[in-house]
């Protein structure tokens, strides 16, 4: 009787936490507004300033992680105990990524299940990681050396945007 | 008698797996439910599933296996999380055949979640999350609680101060501060797998012993191996001597 009972309260509480969980706003990333000085102009001078700027976010792309050097978008990234930086990744879908991943204190990893990606880091070395993004949606990425009490929350989200 | 009390004095089976549905719960809030529901689901499922199948078989009677259950949580609760199916399903599976097949001395040796995580270690070079973990202060205090529980903060100490020793040691030659070893240690894998009864020396003395060496061949990976899962691969060669220290030590 009594371990009955337990057990329905234990599902309870876990059904009301999976609810929680699930009606949870995901915190995405947000996009970076592009701050604009506004100044009196001639007509000419805005239309060239329009055309430079699509020419500028197109290149740089805002809204994406890192820089895009002779068509694959380089992203750095830092682990040490016990955080990724940046903890969120954004790239566009098709493209050829290449993380440039870094340890700066103990030995960690990148583990990115959806794309079946784990690189170990060795503390201080530079360590490249190149993938197609082919697949899009929110992905899950996890240190994937065991690094110490708080590996278990070392994670952060790959975001393959359409 | 109000419901922290109820709790408090309900089997301890039950306990553990109040215990690990919360950080199951906390964890599933800090990495989305997509990443962590779909392999609780298969390794629980299959726990319990082959289990009870393989006691109703022996039994001839409808079985619920809860200790199938803690395996399975444990399971789900170490692999990264949004791990492809297959894996939670075939750590589980090993986890319950290796319970009923690799006896000695007619218990089951190998604490049956660890075994199933450090074959798919090396079956499917996966790595460990250990996600039940995402926070550390709940990890603290809920596991003191199960340990003491459990009669089981002596092991949990031997290991503990084994591991500071050893590893602070080896941190301070190394030219690192010695409370980095402190940092090493694996909370969840300590107040939740190191202390399971089953697997471990019957008496105290000889639990001590077991809790010494857990943390010794635990640092040593630490030191040598860095890139693979320490506590696994300790706790299974520990699980592997716990005959001898059954046989040796009688108090
Ligand atoms: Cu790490």
């Amino acid at each position: 009787m009594k371990k009955s009972t337990l057990l329905i309260v234990a599902g309870i509480l876990l059904i009301t936490l999976l609810l929680y969980g699930c009606t949870r706003k995901e915190h995405g990333q947000e996009m970076k507004p592009v701050a604009e000085q506004e100044s009196a102009m001639t007509e000419y001078a805005e239309e060239v300033e329009l055309k430079e700027r699509e020419k500028r976010v197109s290149e740089s792309d805002e809204e994406y992680s890192g820089n895009k050097v002779n068509g694959v978008r380089e992203i750095k990234i830092e682990a040490r105990q016990f955080a990724f930086e940046p903890v969120t990744i954004v790239v566009k879908k098709g493209e050829r990524v290449r993380l440039i991943a870094k340890s700066l204190d103990v030995t960690h990893g990148l583990g990115i299940e959806a794309y079946n990606i784990d690189q170990k880091l060795p503390p201080g070395q530079e360590k490249f990681i190149e993938f197609t993004a082919v697949k899009s949606g929110k992905f899950h990425f996890h240190c994937s050396v065991y690094c110490g009490t708080g590996h278990g929350k070392m994670h952060g989200t790959l975001i393959v945007k359409e | 008698m109000n419901i922290v009390e109820k709790i408090w004095k309900t089997n301890i089976k039950n306990q553990l797996i109040l215990v690990l549905s919360i950080f199951a719960a906390v964890g599933m809030f800090q990495l989305g439910i997509r990443n962590s529901l779909p392999q609780l689901v298969i390794s629980v499922t299959t726990a319990i599933g082959l289990d009870s199948l393989i006691i109703y078989k022996k039994l001839k009677k409808p079985f619920f296996s809860t200790s199938a259950l803690i395996s399975g949580l444990i399971i789900a609760l170490a692999l990264p999380p949004g791990i492809a199916w297959h894996i939670p399903l075939s750590a589980a599976s090993i986890a319950i055949f290796s319970k009923h097949t690799i006896h000695i001395r007619g218990r089951h040796n190998f604490n049956p979640a660890n075994f199933g995580l450090l074959l798919s270690m090396f079956i499917f070079g996966t790595y460990l999350a250990w996600w039940g973990a995402t926070n550390t202060w709940l990890v603290l205090l809920l596991g003191t609680l199960i340990t003491y529980r459990f009669k089981r903060i002596h092991l949990v100490l031997s290991f503990f101060i084994t591991q500071s020793i050893l590893l602070g040691t080896y941190f301070v030659l190394k030219g690192e501060p010695f409370l980095n070893s402190i940092l090493m240690i694996n909370l969840f894998f300590i107040f939740v797998m190191l202390i399971e009864p089953k697997t471990s020396p019957i008496h105290r003395k000889g639990r001590i012993i077991y809790g010494v060496l857990t943390g010794a061949f635990s640092s040593v990976l630490i030191a040598t191996i860095p890139t693979l899962d320490p506590s696994v691969v300790a706790l299974a060669l520990s699980n592997l001597l716990v005959p001898v220290i059954n046989s040796k030590v009688k108090e």
